[in-house]
């Protein structure tokens, strides 16, 4: 006896250039997935956490007046996908709002953050969309003094 | 006395008497209960005791109770067109009348004592119901009317865990991070008060065996009333498949049709409900082409009976070369034969000591 609907799924044979899978937590609480193409490669975005000013004994040898203390630094993916349903957008748009986004590489699983401001979406026309969006990988290990 | 849960967070499958009692902890997760200490059979004039006056009939034993209520004490009434604070006229064993104009009528309702029974404090105990380890304890008050209205979304949302999991290898696997299972166990405390003498008193515990589920999932305000209201709190009924006939369970994806990307891993998420202890679900799959028309035959897989009680994510089954898509459902399979054995139901080590003893 059937005890569920009958969820119809798309085949989709033809993988993305440069792909990228993530898998979220939507709202209902299962996990969604979608494999994205890359369209520009790693980022470095970098910002000073904190400076400090030295004391200066001797002025005719210093060399600074300001240390960085400790920086920051991430390393952001742009990612998109061309001709979505609106479906599709309604779907992927969960990304937004999940509280759990992962990029699956293979065996492994990275937890990314969907960047803040980032996500784009084009109508193409047809009800079709592109859409473009920034993913914000784990925090670099930085030196710091 | 009692405190009791008037409204449970579950809704009723048509035609059935099966629940659904799946909610979603980013929505208010209510129970509401009610406090009545005592009940009341009708109000009505009783020449007996007044031939002007409204007198209850309340359910309090004709041997002299209600035994803490005497004349001149206020005492909440709710009962027909009596709702309110009402002073007592006069007690005859489990016979009340009130001070106030004869209005018509009352049916049954509830009395509760306002100057006898102070410091009322309701306190809930929330556990999991499958270590019954106590997750948390909370201490609301009723209001005025003894209704207490109480979310346990607050207490849950500490449980969840979204850590990312290892790749699954199995069919399906249940997602214990973000869904999983709890029974409430209630009762109250309060002091009687009276011109000779101060008791507190403790109702008791009383755990409901009633169990409920959680998913870390919110159901967003739609505008459809069609449904009313067969329970409070964001019931996921639509989501969670019974074994019944005509369970027509959506799976929780967002898609209205997902997507698998070959080569790239694929789940479908969906409720493993408890209703299922007895039979085994099977995946079904039928690959389709560009036409809609089948490509090879139907396949069906059982699931693991260790994900039910959560969220489970269930793989799919590679589709045939020439497939455009396919669809994929549940169904009810084979009858559990031997059923599981529970944690716990045999002592780690058992079998050990059987062996030494029977070697010795």
């Amino acid at each position: 006896m059937r005890v569920t609907e009958k969820q119809r799924v798309n085949y989709e044979s033809c993988t993305p250039e440069q792909p990228m899978q993530l898998a979220w937590i939507n709202s209902l609480g299962g996990v969604d997935q979608w494999v994205f193409h890359r369209h520009q490669e790693y980022t470095l975005e970098s910002s000073d956490m904190d400076n400090f000013e030295p004391v200066i004994r001797y002025l005719q040898t210093a060399n600074s007046r300001q240390r960085v203390l400790k920086k920051e630094g991430y390393i952001v993916v742009k990612l998109g996908y061309e001709q979505l349903s609106q479906q599709e957008v309604i779907g992927i748009k969960e990304l937004l709002i999940s509280p759990l986004v992962k990029w699956i590489n293979g065996t492994n699983e990275v937890v990314v953050m969907v960047k803040e401001g980032s996500f784009q979406l084009y109508d193409t026309g047809e009800s079709k969309h592109d859409l473009e969006f920034e993913i914000i990988m784990p925090k670099l290990y930085t030196s710091s003094f | 006395m009692s405190f009791l849960i008037t409204r449970r967070p579950e809704k009723l499958f048509t035609g059935s008497t099966k629940f659904s009692r799946w909610t979603g902890i980013h929505n208010p997760y209510n129970f509401e209960f009610t406090r009545q200490d005592y009940g009341i059979y009708n109000i009505a004039i009783r020449n007996a005791y007044s031939t002007t006056l409204p007198t209850i009939w309340t359910d309090g034993s004709a041997s002299g109770v209600p035994q803490f209520v005497s004349a001149g004490d206020e005492i909440y009434v709710n009962s027909g067109v009596y709702n309110g604070v009402y002073t007592v006229h006069s007690v005859n064993g489990q016979y009340i009348t009130i001070d106030t104009p004869f209005i018509g009528n009352g049916g049954s309702g509830r009395v509760n004592l306002i100057d006898r029974l102070q410091n009322f404090k309701a306190y809930i105990n929330i556990y999991d119901a499958v270590t019954d380890v106590l997750i948390d304890s909370v201490y609301p008050k009723p209001d005025s009317t003894g209704f207490l209205i109480y979310d346990v979304s607050g207490v849950l949302r500490s449980l969840l865990n979204t850590q990312a999991q290892a790749n699954q290898s199995l069919i399906n696997v249940e997602n214990e991070g973000i869904s999983g299972s709890f029974k409430i166990g209630y009762g109250a405390t309060w002091k009687f008060v009276s011109p000779s003498l101060t008791i507190d008193v403790d109702s008791g515990e009383t755990i409901d065996p009633i169990v409920y589920y959680w998913l870390s999932g919110a159901k967003q305000i739609d505008g459809d009333t069609s449904l009313g209201m067969g329970g409070i709190g964001q019931n996921f009924k639509d989501y969670v498949p019974k074994n019944l006939n005509g369970s027509e369970a959506k799976f929780l994806t967002m898609f209205e049709t997902p997507t698998y990307f070959e080569g790239f891993p694929f789940t479908l998420s969906f409720i493993y409900d408890d209703d299922f202890e007895d039979v085994y679900l099977e995946r079904h799959q039928q690959d389709l082409d560009v036409n809609g028309v089948n490509v090879g035959a139907e396949t069906d897989t059982n699931l693991n009976v260790t994900g039910m009680g959560y969220v489970n994510q269930m793989k799919i089954r590679t589709p045939n070369t020439g497939a455009d898509s396919f669809d994929v459902w549940l169904e009810t399979g084979d009858v559990i034969e031997d059923g599981y054995v529970d944690g716990g139901y045999v002592s780690q080590g058992y079998t050990n000591l059987f062996a030494a003893a029977y070697s010795g």
